[in-house]
This record gives structure tokens, sequence and C-alpha cells, in this order.
């Protein structure tokens, strides 16, 4: 109840504020530069990891990106920044 | 670069829950980068030395085994520097020691003496503590050491002083030896010889037996106050006592000189402009860019200055440029100036000549002539001087 509460106030201040949503809002924000590197803010946690895939669960279910030689250069609590020859990148939805 | 002080090294870990593992860490805050999978339940990731003990700590309660691959950054070579301890303290040994002995004083030159014996000099620099192996901090100011060698070398006009490096060059400049022929020399007694041809005028006879009187002619060489008393055409017996007085002679001089009608001399005009450029060392960074002085004739006066603290100078200062405006006077003469000035000159150059007790009684223009712009003179002086000259009266003859 009360984490709706709290998403519910995030929208209304977005849109009456007129903040970027991503700012606002704790879904993630992702920033693809070519195919080779992949930076996503607003994660929650570290699913999987392999050479070929990692999946970060985020508030809109998890978040896969496929690839190969897929390298995590830096990680901290906010941001990943994921390194490799990415081919897809996708969400699953939590249900 | 903050990487890099700080120090990275990168692990292997090997465990079933590794992914848990991974997220206990970040949450932790600790910051994780180069994370690679390598393998089934084998992953390898970079952290910050700072951070080692915590991962450490996290790696134990998952269970996971841990090897190192590699390790890199300022903390490991500082280590490997320790190990090699000798290495290092010798490397830092050996630029300090250059250091210091570029710093002391090696060898000091002494230049331009001639009669100022060159260890006295040697000696009085010694006292000033300036010495080869003294510390060139040590040395006393520029101003302070010529001064205190100057008081102690009467002998001397002026002395430089400059450090190149490790080398002192001290410059002494002589007394033009005056002073040292007027005075008297102890050669025991002697008679007064004339010095050159002339009419004597007046006697001040001190000591000896005078053989001229006034009004007589001598010749170059005669003796004019015998150190013996008695008759000098007897050679036995008389005392010697050695002559001592004044000959003053009536003396003939011919002078020629020659005065430019038209003389250039450079003049400031007292317009100035000065520039600072910075220096290393002896190296000048001059501004490619910087405004030129606008005079056309000019002199620099450059001036250098090095920060110092302490006696401790560094090779960091700045060189602070004077330009002054100079300009070229032309002086026109008329012939009569011109003459009035040779003769000035001509008067000047005679009483240089003829010493302390001489004195000019007339002067005559015997030539005058305007050649090439330029006035020539000859000029006949009448000078009454001292033409007594000491010479040593041989004993035992």
């Amino acid at each position: 109840m009360k984490k709706k509460w709290n998403s519910h106030m995030r929208d209304w201040a977005s849109k009456w504020l007129d903040l970027p949503p991503d700012v606002a809002s704790e879904v993630p924000r992702i920033e693809w530069i070519g195919n080779y590197r992949l930076r996503v803010e607003n994660y929650k946690k570290i699913e999987e990891l392999t050479e070929k895939s990692i999946s970060l669960s985020t508030k809109l279910g998890s978040l896969e990106i496929l690839g190969s030689r897929i390298v995590v250069k830096v990680i901290d609590p906010e941001v990943v920044i994921v390194e490799g020859e990415i081919e897809d990148v996708r969400y699953r939805s939590k249900k | 670069m903050p990487n890099t002080v700080e120090g990275e090294v990168t692990i292997e870990c090997r465990g079933a829950n590794l992914t848990p593992f991974l997220n206990d860490v970040v949450q932790a805050g600790i910051v994780l980068r180069q994370i690679e999978w390598k393998g089934q339940e084998l992953v390898q990731i970079t952290i910050l030395v700072p951070d080692f003990k915590q991962v450490i700590a996290l790696l134990r309660q998952y269970q996971c085994k841990m090897k190192i691959v590699k390790k890199s950054g300022l903390p490991f070579l500082v280590a490997r520097a320790m190990r090699r301890k000798f290495f290092a303290i010798g490397a830092i040994l050996f630029i300090s020691f250059l250091y210091m002995l570029s710093s002391l004083v090696w060898k000091i030159d002494i230049l331009g003496n001639e009669k100022i014996p060159t260890q006295l000099v040697q000696n009085l620099l010694q006292k000033e503590g300036v010495y080869p192996g003294q510390w060139k901090g040590k040395i006393p100011s520029q101003e302070e050491l010529k001064q205190h060698l100057l008081n102690q070398l009467p002998q001397a006009t002026w002395i430089g002083i400059q450090t190149q490096g490790t080398r002192v060059v001290v410059t002494v400049v002589e007394k033009k030896g005056i002073d040292q022929a007027t005075e008297p020399k102890k050669v025991g007694p002697v008679n007064l010889v004339a010095k050159k041809d002339a009419f004597i005028v007046d006697l001040a006879v001190e000591k000896g037996n005078p053989l001229v009187k006034v009004n007589d002619t001598v010749q170059k060489g005669q003796v004019l106050v015998s150190g013996k008393y008695g008759d000098p055409t007897i050679q036995e017996g008389g005392q010697i006592v050695g002559a001592k007085g004044i000959v003053l002679g009536e003396v003939w001089y011919e002078s020629n000189i020659v005065v430019p009608l038209q003389m250039e001399y450079k003049k400031f005009t007292g317009n100035r402009v000065s520039k600072t450029i910075p220096m290393i060392g002896t190296w000048q960074i001059r501004n490619p860019f910087s405004k030129d002085h606008p005079y056309q004739t000019f002199e620099i006066v450059p001036k250098e200055s090095f920060l110092q603290i302490g006696k401790w100078r560094f090779p960091i200062g700045w060189t602070k440029e004077e330009y002054m405006e100079t300009e070229v006077e032309k002086r026109v003469l008329t012939p009569a100036q011109a003459v009035e000035e040779g003769m000035d000159k001509a008067k000047a150059e005679i009483l240089n000549v003829v010493g302390k007790d001489g004195r000019i009684i007339s002067q005559k223009i015997l030539q005058q002539s305007i050649k090439n712009g330029r006035v020539y003179l000859k000029i006949n002086f009448d000078v009454v001087e001292n033409i007594a000259v000491s010479k040593p009266l041989l004993q035992g003859e």
C-alpha cells in the first residue's frame, strides 16, 4: 500500500513539475552506445551472469542483456556498465 | 588515476553462490570493475585495495574460494621498492649526493692579480668563508665579501666575485703602481741624480752635500746632491749619510694634441621600459608575443633574481631587463673652442707626468692646423718639476 502511494506521488511529481520520467520514477534508464557499451541506471540486483548474458532485476521485471564476451565494466549500487558485443536487450515481465 | 594511487587487485572467485555474493558486495557500496564470467562457478573481478578485506569477509560468508590474479598500482610498487630496500635507498642517496656535491664550492679562481700574491687572496677568502668544500649557501653576500676584501687589500681598486656552478671566480683589479713608485725604497744611502736635462730653479736639501747651485744647467745622470760629505773629488774620507731632498729644475715639454671638431656621444633620454622574463636555471622563457620595446637605439640593463628561502637558492627566478633609450648627441666645436680643449687636455697630461711637486710656468702653442675636421696642436710647456731621483751609493768602492 505504502509503495503504491509512493509511486503514485512520483508520477504526479513528474507530471506537474515537468521532470524527466527517469529522474522521478524508479524505472531503469538505459544508455546504449553502439553495440558495445550499455549503461543501466536504477537496477536492483544482478540475477545471473554468464559470458553470453546478464540479467538484472529492475522495477519492471528482469532486464536481459544478451550478446557475447560480456563483461561488467563497473558496478556500484546505482549504475552498471556492461561491455561486450551486445545483441539484444529485453525485459521479461515479473509474471 | 585514483585507481592507480589506491591500487587494484584482480581476483578469481570460485563458488556456488556467486551471484548473491556479487549483489551483496555491490550493496555494501563497493565498486566492482571488470566482472568477467570465466566459466561455471568461476568469476573474475577487480577491486580496489582498500575494499579487499571487506570482499574477503563476504567471500568467506558465501564459501567461495579466491585466487589473486593480478596486482597493480602504487601500493604494490611501494611494497616492491621496500623489498629492494637497498636499491631504493641507493638511488635516493645517489641523487641527494649529486645534488649535495653540486651545491659545494669546488674551485676558486683568482684572476687579474699581478702584484698581490694569490695565496694572500686565498687566505683572506678562507677567513671570509670561501674555500673549496664550502657550501655555496654559506658564502656571504657578494657586497659584504667585496667590502671586506677591499678593506683588507688596499692594493686592489676593485674586486669582483662570481659563482659559476661549483667555481668561484674572484677578479682583482690592482691599483696602478703610482704609490709604490713614489715610496722611497730602502736601499741604503743614496745620491740624488738628475732625471733629465734641466735648469736648476731651486734646491731644498735635507741631507747630503749639494754639488749644484741655482741657475746651473745639469745633464741627465749628473749627481745633484751627494750622499757623502766632504770634497767629492777625494774618494777617501767623508761621512756617508745619504742624500735626501728636492731639486726643482726647469724642463721643457712638447706635446702633440689632436682634437676632433665634431664629437658624437651617447646620451640616455630617460625613457625606459622594463620586461620581466621568467627563468629556470639559466634558461630564459621568453614570451614571443610580448610587446617589443619602442626604441631604435637603446641599452639593456639585465638584473637577475632567484627565488631564495633562507640560504637555499632555487633554480627558478626571473630576469628584469630594463631597456633604456639612448640618443646620439653631436657636439660641434669652433676651432677656438677646440684649441682651448686641446690645451686643457695637454695640461692635464703634463701635470700627470710631472708629479706632485711640478707646476706649469708657461705654455705656448707652436703649431696649429686644421685638417680633416681635426685640430692639430703642438704645444710647448715650460715646467718646473722635481728632477732628483735616488741612486744608490755604491759602498765598498
